[in-house]
């Protein structure tokens, strides 16, 4: 065990729980937040504080680890029965039964062992367990014991072996009696002959080769440091290219890319995209340069590349996304965008497995990229038994601008989920055609008010003469007045919007009908006209508004002054705003 | 009396004190030995016998005035100064080799001057100790009671030292958890590629403590640890031979200044350097003759499938990946020939051009169970040497002489005076006169070997006491040096 330098009293004591409560904080807080957030910046700069204050009072910090709990001259200064959280268990479970703390203890040190137990454990498979890390890290002041139990518990015992080698050392050998040999000599002369030709032979062969040259020096540190900039990784994933690439034998390739795929399926565990995207890079590029003599090497390669994204590896990449939401997308995204067409579907399917948004709006990205050229792979998902994921279908078919696209929204806007139809009114409002103005149009009848909502504006964001062309027919049409005046309005701002000229023509027609039999309608259908101008443009609006000003109608013309009113401070505002953000807005430029 | 009869270890003891002791001893033991073969050659009148008694007495009052006793005392085959270990203190015909011969003829441990003995008392007692060496069957009591029936007060003998109840110093402690984890090693190895050679995967936490384990070793003094690749076992062949490569890698990369990490995964790519052999049938591994062509088709074959096998059951990270690299390459040379052949040009890692020097040296000087006959360390340096530039990296090269010296640990040598002595270490100061212990003469072997340092000199002369008359391969002479090397083991057991 290691000694403890000194009996602490209890304010000491009272001090290490401290510590080593907010040494557990820090390692379950930055778990949660990325490393550099300033919630886990505020955590770490205290476990500075803490060990800084601990040392400047007690000559090194010596605690016993036990599964459970941290002590001090048999006194419990951490304990924790927790499964996921309990960092005793996280060191005792490797073997380590005591750490020191010792003077000299640095801030980079603190961080290195906190970012230490929070990996610790994390990957099942890795090589190293926090015993083996703690020792690379090379923590000058931080010292662990270990238990040996442990540590060669499984392994042949050392003491048979040892016995093993005494045994075959000894076949055939002298044990002490005399040695039956030729090397004596009677001659000590001779012998000091022999003596001084061994060595003068050694020197001479040897003796240039004793000390370290200035030249020796030199070349170390070139040999070294060319060395340290290599990417190891780079260079076995391209050896094993390599490989593939000039093998001639068809059985060894198999051998070859049996290795590939089982380390290939580690790399994905370990969330390593970016070795990932190296190694599919290769194997297209291989099944592009390379002639094969043989289709069965052909065969091979590409059915390795097709099982970079079936649908084992897609879930194995979507488990690996949803346990780390933290991971590096960009090096993902590379990844997606080099499979092929037959991983289309099963990364459809991922997009309804991936739980963190980040990840999701990547693979959308990709989809959006992919969907341009296999369309109809994309919109199949419309059939998709979850509604979500037919809604991320649907945005991302809008996304794709195609018009191919809007025959899948069209079933995607007969969706029995509201949230799928408004995505597909949404994207419907991005694929410029008659079909999907239609569509829309459809969806101004819809059920649910945030749908219809969702088609207007689509209707009025869509700069295409048919949408144009279809409000149009719609608001002109006799039945227009039998909506109700909110549906109305809607659908004459979506008109003006659609677009604004030939618009104003239509509007003024409405503002002129009248119809003795529908008087109360044709009055609420004008109060929507009148409304609607303030989508318009000023100018335009200020002229037909102070037509109906002037009108014989009191109600009209009153309800036509408080438009101009609002639409003029509108201008106001927006002109005091405008100024407000010019450079010479508020500091009396003018003058 | 008041020392402890015990040797009590002084573990606060710096280098430096340590080393002062040492030195005190050394001349203490030179001047009570040559007084005492002065006293068997010459009467009491006699001027030379006068000078060195006076020496003696010179020496011991001046150290006398540090200490209030002083005491030689053996144990384990060591001479022990005022109970600090003496180094590099026993040779056949050395001082201290005579009064640890003379103890032991006389059943004691060893002597204790008191401060004040006199001259009358150091001549009785010279006396007492000639005729009782003489005399078969003496022991302490014997000698303790003449001594005292000659008046002799100042002057005291030691009883023996039962081995079991004495602590190891920590140089036995060194040497024993050099052996446990070199036997680690080669135990951890075997589980591990006996699980790569079934393509399972493995756990490696275990192999990388016993590899971090080396690494500290090495960085703390190597020669514990390089003494024990003079071990054979050809069952074994492989691990050991693994284990040996890993060691000599450590080593070579300390020399470099590789930093631990990198040591690490130095030692661990070292290791499973061979582990492509887990795929070759057993009947081509241990075949006795020479391969026919097929079979050498197949051991060409061993880093490719090294390469894969790490591949496929270990974890990708810097340092397997630094192994798969080590595994795939260390037959190739630097010139590009070698084998794997291939048809694309590759620029050799370092670890790999590290791991094929230390590969061939403890392949030539170990033997295969395909060729036993190991070759000399020095012959095969030799030959080492003259492929740099083709085979080997000059300056890895250079660097590898340096680290296991011209003598590497494990070669026996022919010692002037017809000593066998098994090297255990470089010279601290000469490559040329490394640290060895003497196993053997022409009577036959000893039971305990000694330890010697042949940059000894003689005081007088300035001249060195040992010379290398030759170095010999252990079948000429049918000796085994696995007990010498394992000896602190048997020691401790």
């Amino acid at each position: 065990m290691l000694e403890h330098q000194q009996i602490y009293g209890p304010l000491e004591l009272s001090a290490l729980k401290e510590l080593f409560g907010s040494l557990a904080k820090t390692v379950k807080t930055v778990r949660q937040y990325p490393p550099h957030h300033q919630v886990a910046a505020k955590f770490y700069e205290a476990l500075h504080e803490r060990f800084a204050n601990c040392l400047s009072t007690i000559e090194g910090i010596s605690i016993e680890v036990s599964l459970d709990s941290f002590s001090c001259c048999d006194e419990i200064i951490y304990h924790s029965d927790s499964l996921t959280d309990n960092i005793a268990s996280l060191l005792h479970r490797d073997g380590i039964r005591s750490i020191r703390f010792s003077h000299g203890l640095t801030n980079g040190e603190i961080d290195r062992f906190v970012d230490l137990l929070i990996r610790a454990g994390r990957d099942d498979e890795a090589r190293v367990d926090i015993v083996n890390e703690i020792w690379e890290a090379d923590l000058e002041h931080i010292q662990c014991e270990v238990i040996d139990d442990l540590e060669y518990g499984e392994i042949e015992d050392a003491d048979s072996l040892r016995e093993e080698f005494i045994e075959e050392g000894s076949k055939g050998m002298s044990d002490s009696g005399g040695i039956d040999t030729h090397l004596w000599s009677e001659n000590v002369e001779e012998d000091q002959q022999r003596a001084r030709n061994q060595e003068e032979t050694a020197r001479f062969t040897f003796g240039g080769l004793v000390r370290h040259t200035q030249a020796d020096l030199q070349a170390i540190e070139k040999l070294v440091s060319d060395d340290r900039k290599r990417d190891v990784k780079r260079d076995v994933i391209n050896l094993l290219l390599q490989l593939c690439a000039y093998e001639k034998s068809v059985h060894d390739l198999g051998l070859i890319l049996e290795s590939l795929q089982a380390a290939y399926d580690r790399l994905i565990r370990n969330g390593s995209f970016a070795t990932l995207t190296e190694i599919v890079s290769g194997i297209i590029r291989l099944l592009s340069e390379r002639n094969f003599e043989s289709d069965r090497f052909e065969r091979r390669l590409k059915e390795f590349y097709q099982r970079c994204g079936d649908m084992v590896r897609i879930k194995m990449i979507t488990k690996r996304l949803n346990e780390n939401p933290e991971t590096d997308l960009e090096p993902v995204a590379q990844y997606f965008r080099l499979l092929g067409w037959e991983s289309l579907n099963n990364m459809i399917w991922m997009l309804g497995e991936l739980e963190h948004y980040r990840a999701r709006r990547v693979l959308c990205d990709l989809l959006v990229e992919k969907g341009k050229n296999q369309i109809q792979l994309i919109g199949g998902a419309v059939y998709d038994s979850r509604w979500y994921v037919v809604r991320n279908v649907a945005m991302i078919i809008g996304e794709t601008e195609l018009a191919e696209g809007v025959a899948y929204l069209q079933r995607a806007a007969r969706h029995a989920d509201d949230r799928v139809r408004i995505e597909a009114a949404r994207s419907l409002a991005r694929i410029e055609s008659n079909e999907s103005a239609e569509a829309l149009i459809g969806l101004l009848d819809d059920e649910s008010e945030r749908v219809r909502s969702a088609a207007v504006n689509g209707l009025a964001r869509l700069k295409h003469s048919g949408a144009f062309e279809r409000l149009r027919d719609l608001v002109t049409s006799e039945q227009f007045a039998d909506r109700e005046q909110n549906s109305m309005r809607q659908l004459l701002v979506a008109l003006i919007r659609s677009d604004g000229n030939e618009s104003l023509d239509v509007l003024v027609q409405l503002l002129k009908k009248s119809s003795f039999f529908k008087r109360a309608r044709i009055r609420r259908m004008q109060e929507a006209v009148i409304t609607a101008l303030e989508a318009a443009d000023r100018t335009a609006a200020e002229d037909i508004l102070t037509a109906v000003a002037s009108s014989s109608d009191s109600h009209l013309r009153e309800l036509a002054r408080k438009v101009q009113t609002r639409i003029q401070s509108n201008h106001s505002r927006k002109q005091a705003l405008d100024s407000s953000k010019s450079p010479t807005g508020s500091g009396g430029g003018d003058q | 009396m008041k020392i402890d009869r015990e040797i009590v270890l002084t573990p606060t003891l710096s280098d430096a004190e340590e080393q002062r002791y040492s030195d005190q001893g050394r001349r203490l033991a030179n001047q009570l030995a040559i007084f005492l073969r002065t006293f068997k050659l010459y009467e009491s009148t006699n001027d030379n016998y006068r000078k060195q008694l006076q020496l003696l007495r010179d020496l011991t009052n001046d150290l006398l005035t540090e200490h209030l006793e002083v005491s030689l005392q053996a144990q384990s085959g060591y001479l022990f100064y005022c109970s600090v270990r003496m180094r590099g203190e026993r040779t056949p015909n050395d001082n201290s080799h005579y009064l640890l011969e003379l103890f032991e003829r006389l059943g004691i441990s060893g002597l204790v001057f008191e401060l004040g003995y006199t001259e009358e008392e150091i001549t009785r007692c010279a006396e007492i100790i000639w005729r009782l060496s003489q005399q078969d069957g003496t022991d302490y009591d014997i000698v303790r009671v003449a001594l005292g029936e000659a008046g002799v007060s100042k002057i005291e003998v030691l009883p023996p030292i039962i081995e079991t109840s004495v602590e190891m110093d920590d140089k036995y402690r060194q040497r024993r958890f050099a052996q446990q984890t070199f036997f680690n090693a080669v135990g951890n190895l075997k589980t591990v590629m006996h699980a790569i050679g079934t393509s399972r995967p493995v756990s490696l936490s275990r192999t990388t403590r016993v590899i971090h384990s080396i690494v500290d070793q090495v960085l703390s003094d190597d020669s514990y640890l390089l003494e024990l690749t003079a071990l054979r076992d050809f069952d074994e062949y492989t691990f050991v031979h693994s284990t040996n490569v890993c060691i000599y890698s450590i080593c070579l990369g300390a020399n470099l200044g590789l930093m631990k990490s990198e040591l690490s995964a130095l030692g661990f790519a070292a290791l499973f350097h061979d582990v492509g052999k887990t795929k070759l049938p057993l009947q081509v591994l241990n075949k006795p003759s020479d391969f026919t062509e097929n079979e050498w088709e197949l051991m060409r074959k061993h880093p490719t499938y090294g390469l894969l096998s790490i591949a496929k059951t270990m974890p990708l990270d810097d340092t397997t990946c630094r192994a798969m690299l080590v595994a795939f390459e260390h037959h190739s040379n630097i010139d590009g020939s070698g084998y794997p052949s291939l048809d694309f040009k590759r620029n050799l890692n370092l670890f790999s051009k590290i791991v094929a020097i230390c590969d061939v040296f403890d392949a030539l000087t170990s033997g295969r169970v395909y060729r036993r006959d190991a070759r000399s360390p020095e012959y095969v340096l030799e030959t080492m040497l003259s492929e740099v530039g083709t085979k080997f990296d000059e300056t890895l090269m250079r660097v590898f002489v340096r680290t296991i010296s011209v003598y590497p640990p494990g070669t026996l040598l022919l010692l002037n005076g017809n000593r066998i002595a098994l090297v255990i270490g470089p010279g601290r100061d000469d490559h040329f006169r490394p640290m060895v212990k003497v196993i053997g003469n022409r009577k036959g072997l000893f039971e305990i070997a000694e330890e010697l340092d042949l940059a000894d000199k003689d005081d007088a002369t300035g001249e060195y006491i040992h010379q290398i008359v030759r170095v010999i391969d252990p079948r000429e002479t049918n000796i085994d040096v696995s007990r010498y090397v394992l000896e602190s083991w048997h020691n401790e057991s």
